[in-house]
């Protein structure tokens, strides 16, 4: 079965690239999703089968740490990778991703091969 | 400290502009025209470790190229909305590489979230301003200074 992709970010321009790259990059997946902030991605999260998520950290509303948090409490969506997608820099904010469960982090801007290199193993 | 901040900001743009909307950018100068026809901006504060301010200036035939590249939207069928998101976008990835390339690799930062139509700069003088082209398309950059960074430029100096 092909697997699903969301791209969370508020930015429509950004989900696209992501998106672009994604398919640029390779990768096996049959289906995007995409939301605008934490609190769409736990929503598309509950009611879709989703294999890798890629989230802004940088977002109103819910951002990306919050989203991670909350994830992590829910025993159906705790084991979904997260890669987290940003422009913030600094070991602490990566860091504190991934003590929430962000399995990597890319930097923007990214290209293609970044991409690959990053998420290509969690597929 | 001014060379470091223009190559800085040189890099930042250049990378940002080539990896999302694969265009070519060269450094202007202030002599060159400015954006003209109908033109948009937007802003974004940095926030830690210091505080200042980043705008940039597009004209809309810019990001209506960009946006077809990006989005595949036609030209003509780009809403504001859409322009608007684009703008956001680039600047925030300029000022995320912007102090990528100008902090210590070990120091955190945080910046806000893009503002599109921000109101005039209250103290226009204290700006510094670079002028970029793509195409045939000048833009521009411009930091407040309202930062730690004395040795910052102003248009005036």
């Amino acid at each position: 079965m092909g697997k699903k992709v969301l791209i969370v970010d508020d930015s429509n321009t950004m989900r696209k690239i992501v998106t672009r790259a994604l398919r640029q990059a390779g990768l096996d997946f049959d289906e995007i999703l995409e939301a605008g902030d934490g609190q769409e991605a736990l929503a598309v999260l509950k009611k879709e089968k989703v294999d890798l998520v890629l989230s802004d950290i940088n977002m109103p509303n819910m951002d990306g740490l919050a989203f991670l948090r909350e994830k992590a409490t829910d025993a159906d969506l705790r084991g979904i990778p997260v890669v987290m997608i940003t422009t913030e820099a600094g070991n602490d904010v990566i860091g504190e991703a991934r003590s929430m469960g962000a399995v990597g982090s890319i930097k923007k801007p990214f290209t293609p091969d970044q991409i690959q290199e990053t998420v290509g193993n969690l597929f | 400290m001014a060379e470091k901040l223009d190559e800085a900001m040189l890099k930042s743009v250049t990378e940002t502009l080539e990896n999302l909307a694969f265009m070519e950018v060269f450094a202007a100068s202030k002599e060159d025209p400015a954006p003209s026809g109908e033109n948009m901006s937007a802003a974004l504060l940095f926030l830690e470790p210091f505080q200042g301010e980043i705008r940039s200036e597009f004209s809309r035939a810019l990001l209506e190229e960009i946006s077809e590249t990006v989005c595949g939207l036609s030209q003509e069928g780009c809403a504001e909305s859409a322009l608007k998101d684009i703008l956001g976008e680039i600047l925030n990835t300029i000022a995320g590489r912007f102090l990528t390339e100008l902090l210590p690799q070990t120091q955190p930062f945080r910046i806000g979230l893009p503002e599109p139509d921000p109101l005039p700069h209250p103290e226009p003088e204290l700006l510094r301003t670079w002028h970029f082209r793509s195409d045939q398309h000048p833009f521009t950059v411009q930091l407040s200074k309202l930062f730690s960074f004395d040795l910052l430029p102003t248009d005036k100096t």
